[in-house]
C-alpha cells in the first residue's frame, strides 16, 4: 500500500474507506457463503468485517494486503459464527481412497475410472457448489484462497498459521476430494 | 522414472518444482494418458472455481450494491 493511502486509511477519510469498500466486498461476501453461510448471514459478516477493520486499522502497518487483512479478520469472524454442533467431516480418510486407486507399483489401477472431458466439465458446472460446501472447513479454506482469491501461497500459511508443506496436504485433500464428489455424482 | 501415483501428488499439491522435476513429470504425461487427464481434470477444476465467482458477481450485483451501500452508511 502507498503512504498516502495508508494516512488517508489511518484518518478514516471516507471517500477512501468507501472506495475499498467497493474493492473489497464482493469477494468477502462470496467467500462467506461459500463457507455455508445464507444470504443474510454473510451479509452480517461481512458487515461485522468492515466494523472490525475500522476499528483495527489504525494499527495496520502496510506490510500485508489490505485484501489480506481482510480476509483473516473474516476468517475469524467465519469461526465465531460456526455453530459448535457442525461436526467435523472426517475427510482424512480422503487419503485412503486416493490410496486405492493405485497398484502397490504407484501406477493407476485398471479399474481407476476417469470420465470422458465433456461430462467431466458439465458436472463442475453442475455441481462443485454443493462439492466445495461439503468440504471440510480447513479443507475448504484453502481452496478457496488458492483458487477462488489466488492468494500466494505464503499469504495463505500466514493467514492459517500453517506450513507449506502442510498447505500441499490440505490442497492435495482438497482437490481430490473434490474430484471424488464430482466423480461420484457424475456416476450416480 | 516417477509412478503415477507421485506424478498425481505433485500435481494436486500444486508445489512449486524444480526444472528437472517439470521435465520428468513432462515425461511421464508423454506415455500415460491417465495422468494426462487428472491434470485436465485438476485444471477444470481450477477454471471453474474461478469463474464461479465471476459468475456470482454477475449475478447478484444487486445484492452485492445493496450490501455496499449498507455498509458504508455505518462506517
Amino acid at each position: 500500500m502507498q503512504e498516502n493511502d495508508l494516512k488517508k486509511l489511518k484518518a478514516k477519510d471516507q471517500v477512501f474507506i468507501a472506495s475499498l469498500v467497493d474493492e473489497h466486498t464482493d469477494y468477502l461476501y462470496y467467500l462467506a457463503k461459500m463457507k455455508g453461510f445464507n444470504s443474510e448471514k454473510a451479509e452480517d459478516i461481512v458487515q461485522v468485517v468492515w466494523l472490525r477493520f475500522l476499528s483495527a486499522c489504525s494499527d495496520f502497518e502496510g506490510r500485508s494486503s489490505v485484501k489480506t487483512f481482510l480476509l483473516g479478520i473474516l476468517f475469524n469472524v467465519c469461526r465465531e459464527g460456526i455453530r459448535a454442533e457442525q461436526k467435523e467431516r472426517k475427510q482424512d480418510v480422503i487419503d485412503d481412497m486416493v490410496e486405492m486407486d493405485f497398484d502397490q507399483k504407484g501406477n493407476w489401477q485398471a479399474q481407476a475410472w476417469q470420465p470422458e472431458a465433456e461430462l467431466w466439465r458439465a458436472e463442475i458446472k453442475k455441481s462443485l457448489h454443493l462439492c466445495i460446501e461439503n468440504l471440510d472447513d480447513k479443507y475448504r479454506e484453502v481452496f478457496l484462497l488458492k483458487e477462488i482469491s489466488g492468494e500466494e501461497t505464503d499469504n495463505i500459511c500466514n493467514l492459517l498459521g500453517i506450513q507449506s508443506t502442510n498447505l500441499g496436504v490440505l490442497l492435495f485433500r482438497a482437490r481430490n476430494y473434490l474430484k471424488k464428489c464430482l466423480e461420484a455424482k457424475l456416476h450416480a | 522414472m516417477l509412478s503415477c501415483k507421485e506424478v498425481t501428488r505433485k500435481i494436486a499439491k500444486q508445489e512449486k518444482l524444480s526444472f528437472m522435476q517439470r521435465l520428468e513429470i513432462k515425461m511421464h504425461m508423454f506415455i500415460c494418458n491417465k495422468c494426462r487427464f487428472f491434470t485436465q481434470q485438476m485444471q477444470a477444476l481450477s477454471q471453474a472455481a474461478r469463474n464461479s465467482f465471476q459468475m456470482f458477481q454477475t449475478e447478484n450485483k444487486q445484492e452485492i450494491d445493496q450490501l455496499k451501500n449498507k455498509i458504508k452508511a455505518k462506517l
